[in-house]
Parts: C-alpha cells; sequence; structure tokens
C-alpha cells in the first residue's frame, strides 16, 4: 500500500512538473513576441 | 561524486520483465529509454555525414579562388544548411540520445518519466530534417542568408522559408520535449539516497542545459514566428519602412543564439568530467566546484549576446557591459580546465581511446576559448567580425569541444550499451586521424580571418590562397577519418569484435557511478528495483 501511493505521488509529482515546465516554455515564446510588439507601438 | 553501494541485485529481473517487441514496432512505437537513446545517436550519426559532406562542397570551392564547382547562392545555401543540420541534426540529438541512454542509469531510475512524449520528441525529428533537406529541391533553393536568419535577406528566400521555419519549430518542439523529460526524470525518478551532489557530473551538465533548452528555444521559435508574419501577414517587427526594426532580430536571435553554444557544450563538460577521472584513476577533482561552474557558465550564458553584434552600433556602456560579462565565463571555465588538470595530476593515466579524445577536447577547446576572449574585446571584434577568425573560433569550440565530447561518449559507453569492446587499434586510429586534420583544417582559418578573409563568400582575393588550400586538405583527411568511427560503431553492435565487455568495462576501480554496476550490455529493463546510494 505505501509503495502503490509513493507511485501515485510520484506520477502527480512527475505530471505537474512537466506542465509547469511547458507552460514556461509557452510563457517566454509569448512574453518575447509581446515584447516585441510593445516595443513597436 | 557519489559512492555507490547496490543493496539489490540489479541483473535479477521480476516475473513481469519482457523483451523488446519485434521487427519494426520495437522502434516505431519505443518507450525504452535506450530504444530512443540509440535512434537519436543513429540520427545523429546520419546527420553529421550529411552536414559533413555539406562541408566538404564548402571546402572543395574554397580550395582555390575563383568559382569551380558550384554556383554562389547554392553555395550560400552550404553554409546555411551545413549550420543548421550540424546544430540541429547532429549535435544536439546526439546530447540528447547519450542522455536518453545514460541518465536513467545514472540516476538509478527504471527509464525516462515520460516515456511516449520520449518517443514523439524523437520521431518529430525525421519529418523536421526532411522538411528542412526537401528544401534544396524547390525553386529558388534552400535557405540562403546563414543559420541566423537576419532580415531583411532572409526574408528574400523563395518557397523555402515557410519550409525552414516550419521545420525549425518542429525542431525546437522536439528539443523542449526532451529538455522536460530529463527535468522531470531528474527531479523525480532518482534512487533514494542518490541527492543532487552526488549525481555524476554528465547529468548535473544535462540537468543545466535542459533548464537553459526551455528558457531559449521559445525565444527562436518567437523569432521566426515574427519573421514568418513579416514575409506573409504584413506585419513589420522587422521592417524599418514599416516602423520596425531589423536590429531587434539580431538582439532576440543571440539572446536565443548564445545559450544555444552552452546547449552544446555543458553536457560535453559533464562527459569530459566522467571520463578524465576514469583514466586518470582518480576522483573528480572539486565536484562541487564543477557543478557550481557548470550553473554560472549558464547564468552568464543570458546576459552576454550582444558580443555577437559589436559591429551593428551599440552605446559604449553597452560595448563594455557585454564585454566584460563575456571576459567573466573564463572564470567558470578556468575552473573546469584547471579541475581537469588536477584529476590527472598524479594519476595512474591510460590513454584509451575515450581518454584520448578528452585530453584533445581540453586542448582543443581551450584554443576555442581563448580565441572566443580575444573576439570578446570590442575594440578588437570590429577587425575580426565576419571574418574567418570567427569561424575558426566557433569551430575549435564545436568539432574539437563538442563534436569529440560526443566521440569520446561514445567510445567510453560503447562498450556497456554493446557489451562487447571495439576495435581499439582502429579507435586509436580514428583519433589521431581526426586529431590531427582537425587542427589542419581549423587552425590556418585563424591566419585568414587575421588577414581579413571575410566569411560566407564562394570566392576569394589570391592571397588568402595558401591556407584556403591547407584547410580543404584538412576537411577532406577528417571527413575520410570519420569512415572509421562508422566502422568501429558497426563493428561493436554486430558484434565483429569479438571480445565481451565486464560490467565495469574499464578498470575495477574505476569508474563508479550506478550504470557500472549493472551488466554488459544492461537488461532491457534495468533497475525496476531502485538500488541504495549511500
Amino acid at each position: 500500500m505505501g509503495a502503490a501511493m509513493e507511485d501515485a505521488e510520484r506520477k502527480r509529482r512527475i505530471r505537474r512538473t512537466a506542465i509547469l515546465l511547458a507552460l514556461l516554455a509557452i510563457a517566454v515564446y509569448v512574453i518575447f513576441i509581446a515584447l516585441t510588439v510593445m516595443r513597436r507601438t | 561524486m557519489s559512492t555507490v553501494h547496490t543493496h539489490v541485485d540489479t541483473h535479477v529481473h521480476d516475473a513481469h520483465d519482457h523483451g523488446p517487441a519485434k521487427g519494426w514496432r520495437r522502434w516505431v512505437f519505443a518507450t525504452n529509454h535506450k530504444d530512443i537513446g540509440t535512434m537519436y545517436l543513429l540520427f545523429s550519426l546520419a546527420m553529421f555525414f550529411v552536414g559533413g559532406v555539406m562541408a566538404l562542397i564548402i571546402r572543395a570551392e574554397l580550395f582555390q579562388p575563383g568559382l569551380q564547382l558550384v554556383d554562389p547562392m547554392f553555395f550560400n545555401s552550404m553554409t546555411t544548411m551545413h549550420a543548421l543540420v550540424m546544430i540541429f541534426g547532429a549535435v544536439m540529438p546526439a546530447f540528447v540520445g547519450l542522455a536518453n541512454w545514460m541518465i536513467p542509469l545514472q540516476i538509478g531510475a527504471p527509464d525516462m518519466a515520460l516515456p511516449r512524449m520520449n518517443n514523439f520528441s524523437f520521431w518529430i525529428l525525421p519529418f523536421a530534417f526532411t522538411l528542412l533537406l526537401s528544401t534544396l529541391f524547390v525553386e529558388g533553393g534552400a535557405p540562403a542568408s546563414g543559420w541566423t536568419m537576419y532580415p531583411p535577406l532572409s526574408l528574400q528566400t523563395g518557397p523555402a522559408f515557410p519550409m525552414s521555419i516550419f521545420a525549425i519549430h518542429l525542431m525546437g518542439a522536439s528539443s523542449i520535449m526532451g529538455a522536460i523529460n530529463v527535468i522531470v526524470t531528474i527531479m523525480n525518478m532518482r534512487a533514494p539516497g542518490m541527492t543532487l551532489l552526488k549525481m555524476p557530473l554528465f547529468t548535473w551538465g544535462w540537468l543545466i542545459t535542459a533548464y537553459l533548452i526551455i528558457a531559449v528555444m521559445p525565444v527562436l521559435a518567437g523569432a521566426v514566428t515574427m519573421l514568418l508574419t513579416d514575409h506573409f501577414f504584413g506585419t513589420t517587427f522587422f521592417s524599418a519602412a514599416g516602423g520596425g526594426d531589423p536590429v531587434m532580430y539580431q538582439h532576440i536571435f543571440w539572446f536565443f543564439g548564445h545559450p544555444e553554444v552552452y546547449i552544446m557544450i555543458l553536457p560535453a563538460f559533464g562527459v569530459i568530467s566522467e571520463i578524465i577521472p576514469t583514466f586518470s584513476r582518480k576522483r573528480l577533482f572539486g565536484y562541487d566546484a564543477m557543478v557550481y561552474a557548470i550553473a554560472s557558465i549558464a547564468f552568464l550564458s543570458f546576459i552576454v549576446w550582444a558580443h555577437h553584434m559589436f559591429t551593428v552600433g551599440m552605446p559604449l556602456a553597452g560595448q563594455m557591459f557585454f564585454m566584460l560579462a563575456t571576459m567573466l565565463i573564463a572564470v567558470p571555465t578556468g575552473v573546469k580546465v584547471f579541475n581537469w588538470a588536477a584529476t590527472m595530476y598524479k594519476g595512474s593515466l591510460t590513454f584509451e581511446p575515450p581518454m584520448l579524445f578528452a585530453l584533445a577536447f581540453v586542448f582543443l577547446f581551450t584554443i576555442g576559448g581563448f580565441s572566443g576572449l580575444m573576439l570578446a574585446i570590442a575594440p578588437a571584434d570590429f577587425q575580426y567580425h565576419d571574418t574567418y577568425f570567427v569561424v575558426a573560433h566557433f569551430h575549435y569550440v564545436l568539432v574539437p569541444g563538442a563534436v569529440f565530447a560526443i566521440m569520446a561518449a561514445v567510445y567510453f559507453w560503447l562498450p556497456k550499451w554493446t557489451g562487447r569492446m571495439y576495435n581499439m587499434k582502429l579507435a586509436k586510429t580514428h583519433f589521431w586521424l581526426s586529431a590531427i586534420f582537425v587542427n589542419v583544417l581549423f587552425f590556418p582559418q585563424h591566419f585568414l580571418g587575421l588577414a581579413g578573409m571575410p566569411r560566407r563568400i564562394p570566392d576569394y582575393s589570391t592571397q588568402f590562397a595558401d591556407w584556403n588550400m591547407v584547410s580543404s586538405i584538412g576537411a577532406f583527411g577528417f571527413g575520410f577519418a570519420q569512415i572509421l568511427f562508422l566502422i568501429v560503431i558497426l563493428q561493436s553492435i554486430r558484434g565483429r569484435s569479438g571480445v565481451k565487455a565486464t560490467d565495469k568495462v574499464w578498470d575495477d576501480g574505476m569508474p563508479q557511478g550506478l550504470e557500472w554496476t549493472l551488466s554488459s550490455p544492461p537488461p532491457y529493463h534495468s533497475f525496476e528495483v531502485a538500488p541504495e546510494v549511500k
């Protein structure tokens, strides 16, 4: 039971870390385009 | 560095163990980190030869002054495509392949954390490069404005333009997914007791590299997206005529471009830090300092980008800042080089192929580092900018730097992967031919640059003829020497070399680390029971 809980917790952490990193990448993409747009206008 | 005590027999499999799928399904639907690592490495080897042929076309044209072999436009396509193929197709996938193979083994994990995404990030690459290479056959030819794709020149590209931009987006997506996988794996899948400061330096180098990739690949994606909208949708981000700023593109590009250089070299630092202690039979000198040096280099890589563009015109304070920040990188890099030297000091050195490549890396990468320091000096850079001195500099960093580190890594871990030793004599011949010809190829380019030969030109003044001829001879020598690399690898994969590799492969005392507790080759599913690290 303990090991199963540990696995579930690990899966949850893996998913959370992956989503956060993917959001970071998308944020960098959007921010750089937004900054360039702001400089243009 | 960790001292490893495994409390479980890692060779024992449980009842659910199964081998690989049969036939093509094993590779197309691969989720095993070893299979995906192998595919990455083979793909990068293929791209290494494709990019190499392009380099030989460039050097054949430059063998003597005048236009001999190719059309100038095609020549420019070759310089552009050679760079894109080598950076995104050869060097980066090679390190991702090494990461796939070695990171789970080094941290005691059964696989990468996200195996299906791992499959996807690999299989994007063949499509991306098919698309990129197919631009050679479209009307107007392949992109020819350099890998930097500066506007307005790059906006004059024909139908190849959207194809190459889509290919770059695909490569970026693949790299980002690979990087996410590496970080998630290292942060969540380490064996009990494997604290961060016990991890092998290859894994450390990759952890920091992965953060760099996530931070800067989207910047490249943003830059090329804006190029695309400037070309097709009437925006004027980089067009002065519409109120935009072409120099802005250069800032954005190099904000990506400089960390990209470190993306290609930090895993190499990790590889060298694994190999030198093994063949010196000593623990790595200054492990903590090595980790902090990698982190420092990664941080500094974000604040030096404008040293690539001193000549576009910038305030004196800007020049001073970027010059001094760039020079600061020499401090952590120096820490690494001195620590490698200190590791070898009074060691029991032997010179097997991985160690030969690692030693050549230390000497020749340092030459590239020193010429980088020369280029960092803003007033001097006005003389060097866009000359062959720059070409010599970055090729010293990338060929006897990153590429030699990849070869060192392959020769270091190949017996672990295949379970068989390779032909040492042939590998050493490969090393000596590579080490000699790489210098014949690139060292004269320093002289050409200092004498004023510009880069990216198919023809040149006759005063540059002699050193160009020497450089081209070196290029063909280096190129043909790589056939030996292919032969050594193929022999080892097919088991032709015969000698079975032991678990530790190189020596009973060294190397240390979890990967060497496994059999050679490791079982298809390794560390299903997590080892314990003390």
